[in-house]
């Protein structure tokens, strides 16, 4: 009798008290969905790794196809965005461009993410020299303009990458694909993105080191690994989620940049980057400003789209934001 | 706080030390040399021999290393390869005051915009005001410089043709005080478009920081005491709330200044500006040992000194800041 009353009192409470109980993830959704930017943000994302993984399929014809009667073309139906100086065709390269920074731009982002969490977790967890270590060395690439050091690396790297992958039969053909050079441009910018990360990640971590869960896990005798991986890492996630949506952004940026400069992924392979210094020191072309618009509003648009992005997963996962 | 200034002055040292022994190795793992070409031809083998005796290339590198901090100390930053009539002293001096002229009228640009927009957005919160300028300041943020650079070349160069587009700071003259030009109508016809293309990121991006910071600061308790006190709105957001917003953006200046470095590479490339982003690029591709040091070493000194001013301005705004 009583026990029936006071399950009656509890469901009474759920009813009536308690918002109504979602999955977290729809609750995610919920949070994201508000932010109405980051929503056309996460389409033109979706659009992104559509375009890149079904380039074969959208692009009319093929990245190295040239028609040397059809040279400098301004855009037409057979071109949609004209052809360049080698009668390739623009929209095909664009579509195929989209290849390139789909590979590059996450896996710079993963590999930076990876060695930032790993580091900073270290730092802020251990302490002590393993601190001093981290953060002098991390002191050392801040004294570094990142696209500085990219480009030496990427330029020192390079030969050595491919002669090293030409030993191999199974990646000898990498080299001639062009994907040697998409691990040269990984590297260096995995090489170059994780201080920041690293120093975010210890902030967060000496922080939470202070919390009463933290301090109640280690009286229990729970070994450090697991302190680390099953309590400190989730708490300190939601930030570090932020900054690798704006990394994205970053590292397709920071591609196209290393591209324009000339160093980084080397013709025929298409790049954004390349493409818009290719065209922009040819004005009185007719296929001119259309070669250069294309590439330009595509990358400022996945800039645009991560940037919004990193917002709603901010306000999403913030529990600060929370309204 | 003298003492710990000092104290990261000392540290400065072997940072640099570091960076510069980085460079060395990694520019000399670079494959081929500096004298590969002469323009277009390849040189031969002898005269390459003879150029590399010159400059002691056929010495250990062990011992070129030493040589070369040897003359660091004395203020000497070698000769250029491929400019060979030019040390590396000449260069910097001549291109390093068009690069911090481009830097600081862009971080300019970017405080007198950024600053004021993210305040009346922040003051007019939820209106349309509000609306339209953090629309902007993320279009701003979004739109990189390799696009912006070229569109207005394409815009104001190409299509009307108002303004130069390229040569900033190519005929060399004397500057005052070794970094301050000229103020004539051609130097700033010659800045405006670069300025443009490095500050409007910056500025959209000191806008959203200021309107996040100064919409936190408004809800705070002293802010709500100033106003039953019967203060004005102008004291109060002037004098109570302005300074206590500003310490964030105060601390992404340091990062802000390390993007307009970055950006200088770009944006010296697409004007053609006659900066040291510019001779780094193509030392860079030239292995122009020399000046890929002496830039790369000058660079790290900039973001050190930068990140120091940040760090000492931080704790004059925020007394509750104290370094040890």
């Amino acid at each position: 009798m009583a026990q029936a009353q006071l399950s009656g009192i509890k469901t009474g409470l759920q009813a009536d008290v308690l918002p109504p109980r979602r999955h977290p993830l729809a609750e995610f959704w919920r949070r994201y969905r508000r932010n109405r930017l980051a929503v056309v943000g996460l389409v033109i994302a979706i659009l992104f790794v559509i375009t890149g993984v079904g380039a074969p399929w959208i692009a009319p014809y093929s990245y190295t196809e040239q028609n040397l009667d059809a040279v400098e073309l301004p855009p037409s139906l057979a071109h949609p965005l004209g052809t360049d100086d080698l009668g390739r065709d623009q929209f095909s390269r664009l579509v195929w461009a989209a290849r390139t920074a789909l590979i590059v731009a996450p896996s710079a982002t993963v590999v930076g993410v990876t060695l930032g969490l790993v580091f900073g977790l270290m730092a802020g967890y251990f302490g002590g020299w393993v601190d001093r270590l981290i953060m002098r060395l991390s002191d050392v690439l801040f004294a570094f303009p990142g696209l500085l050091f990219a480009l030496l690396i990427a330029a020192t790297l390079q030969p050595r990458f491919e002669a090293w992958l030409l030993r191999f039969e199974v990646t000898k053909p990498w080299v001639r694909s062009g994907y040697a050079e998409f691990l040269v441009v990984i590297t260096a910018l995995s090489a170059v993105g994780w201080p920041g990360l690293a120093r975010l990640v210890r902030g967060q971590i000496l922080s939470l080191r202070r919390e009463p869960f933290i301090e109640a896990a280690e009286a229990l005798g729970i070994p450090a690994h697991r302190i680390l991986f099953r309590h400190l890492l989730p708490n300190a996630l939601p930030p570090v989620i932020v900054a690798i949506s704006m990394g994205m952004g970053g590292a397709i940026l920071a591609e196209a940049s290393l591209s324009f400069l000339g160093i980084g992924i080397q013709p025929p392979t298409p790049s954004w980057g390349a493409m818009i210094i290719n065209n922009f020191q040819y004005w009185r072309r007719p296929s001119a400003p259309w070669m250069l618009w294309a590439p330009g509003l595509v990358v400022a648009a996945l800039v645009f789209a991560f940037n919004f992005i990193g917002d709603g997963l901010n306000e999403a996962l913030n529990p600060r934001e929370r309204r | 706080m003298t003492k710990y200034v000092i104290r990261r002055l000392l540290w400065a040292i072997p940072v640099l030390f570091a960076v510069g022994t980085v460079t060395f190795f990694l520019a000399r793992a670079l494959p081929g040399g500096p004298f590969d070409f002469a323009g277009d031809r390849s040189l031969p083998e002898s005269v390459v021999r003879n150029l590399e005796r010159k400059y002691n290339l056929d010495w250990p590198l062990w011992k070129q290393f030493l040589a070369y901090w040897w003359d660091l100390l004395r203020g000497d930053l070698g000769p250029s390869f491929r400019s060979r009539s030019l040390t590396v002293n000449d260069i910097i001096k001549q291109t390093f005051p068009v690069s911090f002229q481009l830097g600081m009228l862009s971080l300019l640009l970017g405080l007198a915009i950024g600053l004021p927009a993210g305040i009346i957005a922040a003051l007019n919160h939820n209106t349309w005001l509000d609306y339209t300028s953090s629309f902007i300041a993320i279009l701003g943020v979004s739109i990189p410089n390799i696009v912006l650079g070229p569109f207005l070349i394409w815009l104001f160069g190409v299509k009307l043709g108002w303004l130069p587009v390229a040569r900033w700071g190519a005929d060399y003259t004397e500057f005052y005080l070794g970094f301050i030009p000229p103020m004539t109508a051609k130097f700033w016809r010659h800045a405006i478009l670069p300025t443009i293309t490095l500050g409007t990121a910056l500025s959209a991006s000191i806008a959203r920081l200021t309107r996040a910071s100064l919409l936190q600061v408004i809800r705070e308790d002293y802010i709500r005491t100033a106003r039953a006190k019967g203060l004005r709105e102008r004291s109060i957001i002037l004098g109570h709330a302005l300074k206590n917003a500003l310490i964030p953006v105060v601390t992404i200046l340091g990062p802000l200044f390390a993007a307009v470095v970055t950006g200088s590479f770009i944006t010296e490339q697409i004007f053609g500006i006659n900066g040291l982003g510019r001779h780094f690029v193509q030392s860079v591709t030239n292995r122009d040992y020399p000046v890929i040091m002496g830039t790369a070493l000058l660079y790290a000194v900039l973001l050190i000194i930068a990140n120091l001013v940040v760090d000492v301005l931080y704790a004059w705004l925020d007394p509750r800041i104290r370094y040890e």
